[in-house]
């Protein structure tokens, strides 16, 4: 990364097409921050007295070492595949939602109201309900800080940020009212919690069909995952919101002079994000539990902020970093079976993959950029050391 | 030197530092061989949230399974304990792993195991399986998979803490009329039926005492931080204080230690719960601490362990500990504020207790 040579004007660049170009950065930038990561993971494995091919070992064999451990890892990955998603669209529009987090909250109470409440309905219908009203739920949360912004301009991650609290007193509000657990059953500290669910408001079990004890909860909650990040990428990549997306990111003053209207844009952006958000709960809520309880698993939305980074806001990357986060989070209960390294190792390893992921794809943007400017500046032939420097110059004006 | 290299060069260097500092303190092992010891039970215990150093439930559960091992009941190399993680989101992992780690009797701490606990249950017949505080013994009417008939090998270890919540309220009401205050505060961490039985009792106790005295009650929270935020129960405490009260009894775990915190700078008392705290914390937050509701989770996981390698464990019912078997008591291990009068009388009060001529309530009033 240190200079760009002047290339001389008559040497033909090698011609690549874009989409290459751009895969193969992203794909080196990911390889590149998980052998950094291993490495200084290796370090801290070491100063514990341990091998790290045996830790690195044991988390591998207890991800994909049983069938029980691999149905575990998809069911960690499948929420964070819509938190994700929800996470990248917004990001797209060069919008930061931090709000995933409460929208699937309020999304969990909307479901958990309608299994509870609408449950006359027959069959598999009460599920697709409760599912849409979760993501109706998380759909209504997430307008309020779009239309502020639109309207406003109030900044979207001050609003979510501050609406993540709202929608925790929410969730325990309605545990404690609305929503209350109404059997009594003495001599037992049933924590608070709703009523649970009829059977057909849950989402069926898969993994049994391919020997995965029920307990793992690996359900179809995971190939609808599979088939969102596809309409996903359809809609950002062949619809025209996800071109109207990209241009109101890359620069929303361009985009309106060329006649776009980022209010719509973001709204709209803010609603599909919102929707995604609202499917983040069904796992714990339809196939884990079959209840709310006040022990529901938060920060989902916050790993969602991670697992985008590092899927770099591209369906298929953030597919494969859910599942690579469900390896590593089931790896902080490997490490504690089969070695004396703590937990928090891996804690610490999710945190220096991040930091990787952030520097590597950082360095192969700027390098693509850099190439890309050459490249144009050879065309119209001014390739003179002037226009090198120029170009690192923007390069860096870039970030 | 190559620019890459400088920039790695630095945090590669740091690294190394901090790796060679650590790699000394590094000698708790999960399991050192004892000579003499010849039990085959594996043991794995389920922490929750929190995990070891909480000066809590998980602490006690760890010291009722080293307990188990001073005695020779069990092996060292035999047992192992696992961490949740921050979320607590992988609670039935923990048990997974263990179970499949072929673990003999595995002690869930935390009634937030009971579901998975009666999941896996069907699933590992030959394992035992304990959960402290917990309703896995409930089946479908808790929204759990399998009913009780189904899990013979589960067992609920729970708690009167109403009985002990009474007797440190009747001691309570009993300083505070010697320091002639007619207010007394209750912090409860998170709101729920487990937090009411203490403030039931509690309440009970003082009332039973002098019906004058006021009882405040804050809570925490509603969420599951609510045990752990010593920051939002200093503020409770000192607004209790300020508001009057003279002794402040908290249910609140992680959070309570905020209360010790404002006794100490208010100079006013406080309980403790669960453990003996005026042992645990420092000196000069101990001199406030009246006494302390005691839950013996170590002689309920003990109990379990012992049951277990005897070949006399019982599941599928809810075994209930109360001052009767001792699984429920207080301390009386700070003699300046507990005075051989105050004992006396709540002694009498244990007794009635005892003979069935006092029942606490479980649930406060008007809820």
């Amino acid at each position: 990364m240190a200079t760009i040579e002047a290339p001389a004007p008559t040497v033909r660049e090698r011609v690549r097409p874009e989409w290459l170009e751009n895969i193969g950065g992203q794909l080196l930038a990911l390889v590149a921050a998980l052998v950094i990561a291993l490495l200084l993971g290796s370090l801290i494995i070491l100063a514990y007295g341990e091998s790290p091919a045996a830790v690195y070992g044991a988390i591998l064999t207890f991800s994909f070492g049983s069938r029980d451990g691999f149905g575990y890892v998809i069911s960690i990955a499948t929420p964070l595949i819509f938190s994700a998603l929800a996470v990248a669209v917004c990001f797209k529009g060069g919008m930061f939602n931090i709000g995933v987090e409460g929208q699937y909250l309020v999304g969990m109470v909307a479901a958990a109201w309608a299994a509870l409440k609408l449950d006359f309905l027959p069959g598999p219908l009460l599920m697709w309900v409760t599912i849409v009203f979760g993501m109706l739920g998380a759909v209504a949360f997430a307008l309020v800080p779009a239309v502020l912004k639109v309207r406003t301009g109030a900044h979207e991650v001050v609003t979510t940020i501050m609406m993540n609290g709202i929608a925790i007193s929410l969730v325990a509000w309605a545990i404690n009212g609305p929503l209350h657990f109404t059997q009594q059953l003495a001599g037992f500290n049933i924590n608070l919690r709703t009523d649970p669910f009829k059977a057909n408001a849950r989402i069926p079990d898969l993994g049994h069909r391919f020997g995965i004890p029920d307990s793992a909860h690996l359900s179809w909650l995971f190939p609808m995952a599979l088939v969102t990040a596809a309409i996903v990428w359809f809609v950002l990549k062949r619809m025209r919101l996800g071109y109207e997306a990209r241009a109101v990111g890359a620069s929303a003053g361009s985009a309106q002079a060329g006649g776009i209207s980022i209010g719509s844009v973001q709204i709209k952006l803010f609603i599909l994000s919102g929707a995604l958000a609202g499917l983040v709960g069904m796992q714990q809520l339809l196939a884990d539990k079959g209840y709310l309880p006040v022990q529901y698993e938060a920060a989902l939305g916050f790993t969602g902020i991670a697992v985008a980074f590092l899927g770099q806001n591209s369906p298929l990357g953030i597919v494969l970093a859910a599942v690579l986060w469900g390896v590593l989070a089931r790896g902080e209960t490997a490490v504690q079976i089969d070695t004396d390294v703590p937990r928090e190792f891996v804690i610490i390893l999710q945190g220096i993959l991040i930091i990787s992921v952030v520097v590597t794809y950082q360095l192969a943007q700027r390098r693509l950029l850099a190439r890309q400017l050459r490249k144009a500046a050879t065309v119209e032939g001014i390739g003179d050391s002037a226009a090198a420097v120029d170009i690192e110059g923007l390069a860096k004006e870039d970030r | 030197m190559p620019k890459w290299l400088r920039t790695f060069a630095l945090p590669i260097a740091v690294m190394g530092i901090v790796a060679a500092a650590c790699s000394s303190s590094n000698t708790a092992g999960n399991g050192s061989p004892s000579a003499s010891c010849t039990s085959q039970i594996k043991v794995g215990l389920a922490l929750d949230v929190g995990g070891l150093g909480d000066k809590g439930f998980n602490d006690l559960a760890y010291a009722g399974m080293n307990q188990a091992i001073s005695h020779g009941i069990i092996c060292q190399a035999n047992t192992k304990y696992i961490e949740a993680n921050s979320e607590g989101s992988n609670l039935d992992q923990e048990v997974q792993s263990l179970a499949a780690g072929g673990y003999d009797v595995i002690i869930g701490t935390g009634f937030a195991f009971s579901p998975y606990v009666n999941e896996l249950a069907t699933q590992y017949p030959n394992i035992d399986f304990g959960v402290i505080d917990g309703y896995a013994t409930c089946g479908p009417a808790c929204g759990e998979t399998n009913p009780l008939s189904a899990i013979p090998n589960v067992v609920d270890l729970t708690f009167k803490e109403q009985e002990g919540s009474f007797l440190v309220g009747v001691a309570a009401a009993l300083k505070a009329q010697a320091l002639g205050c007619k207010t007394v505060g209750f912090l409860g961490g998170q709101t729920g039926p487990l937090i009411g039985k203490f403030e039931a009792g509690y309440t009970a106790g003082v009332t039973q005492i002098d019906p004058s005295i006021k009882v405040l009650v804050e809570y925490i929270g509603d969420s599951t931080k609510a045990f752990n935020d010593p920051i939002q129960g200093e503020a409770l405490s000192n607004k209790m204080y300020d508001e009057g009260a003279c002794i402040i009894y908290h249910a609140a775990g992680d959070s309570g230690n905020g209360l010790f915190k404002a006794a100490a700078s208010q100079r006013k008392l406080a309980i403790g719960v669960d453990s003996d705290q005026y042992k645990v914390v420092t000196p000069d937050e101990a001199k406030w601490i009246l006494t302390s509701m005691i839950k013996r989770v170590d002689v309920a996981t003990y109990d379990t362990i012992k049951a277990v390698a005897e070949g006399k464990f019982k599941g599928g019912k809810n075994e209930v500990f109360d001052l009767a078997s001792s699984g429920i008591s207080y301390s009386t291990s700070n003699p300046q504020l507990m005075t051989p009068d105050i004992i006396d009388a709540v002694e009498k009060y244990k007794v009635k207790i005892l003979n069935g001529d006092i029942v606490p309530p479980t649930s406060p009033q008007g809820a």
